[in-house]
């Protein structure tokens, strides 16, 4: 695959289109799991699609690409891709506790943080929120108390579940 | 920090959007400008400046404690 194809993404259509073929494929699937259809449809060709269009959608590049739209942006690919290793991390965390059985598609978690990229840049963009704007000077210690207690959970579960393996019932 | 940009636009009775679209932002970017709630860069503060022929601290002043 050349390169020159991804410069589609430099189009301004690209955005619209992406949302549009998006909207279309996830409407297809709704409608397809509430009529009890799925059979008649191929699930996963149809996930690829909304996948690949909502890569399209958040990846293009956006009409007025100035300073402001560009922090918006990084706030906004960031808060989503936080919550995509969150979201990976906590699906995989609850098989490893043996808590449910089987694990949610990490295709529905992609799906979901291009969806929420989406819903914050703009309701960012309109709304104007002045904390994004806001440079960091000063350290976060309530956020890294945070993190170290989750990752203390996955390393206490991750060791429960080596040791219940381990030591037969 | 403070800015009269509000107050040289309307000196030349310019709209956020024309402004905008002279300085290829968008309009929020100079909404916001005017509101406080964005900084712009120095490239952004210069052009500002230069477009209504004024120096950049006429536009952009630092507060008391900023300084």
């Amino acid at each position: 695959m050349k390169l020159s194809y991804l410069s589609a993404l430099n189009q301004p259509y690209a955005k619209k289109t992406g949302i549009l073929f998006a909207g279309i494929f996830i409407l297809l699937e709704i409608v397809a799991k509430l009529t009890g259809t799925l059979e008649a449809i191929d699930l996963p060709t149809i996930n690829v699609f909304i996948l690949a269009t909502l890569f399209m959608a958040v990846f293009s590049k956006e009409k007025t690409d100035d300073e402001r739209t560009r922090i918006i942006r990084y706030f906004s690919l960031k808060t989503s891709f936080q919550l995509l290793i969150l979201g990976i991390s906590i699906n995989y965390l609850g098989m490893i506790i043996n808590y449910w059985n089987s694990i949610v598609e990490p295709i529905y978690i992609a799906i979901a943080s291009l969806i929420l990229y989406l819903l914050i840049f703009h309701l960012a963009n309109y709304f104007n929120p002045g904390f994004i704007f806001k440079e960091e000077t000063t350290e976060k210690k309530g956020s890294i108390k945070l993190a170290a207690v989750i990752m203390a959970f996955i390393a206490i579960a991750t060791l429960y579940n080596i040791i219940t393996t381990i030591i037969p019932s | 920090m403070r800015n009269w940009l509000k107050v040289e636009r309307a000196k030349r009775n310019i709209t956020q959007a024309e402004l905008a679209k002279a300085l290829n932002v968008s309009r929020q970017t100079i909404n916001s400008i005017e509101l406080g709630k964005f900084i712009p860069s120095t490239v952004l503060a210069l052009r500002i400046a230069n477009y209504f022929e004024v120096k950049v601290e006429d536009i952009f002043i630092l507060d008391e404690d900023e300084k």
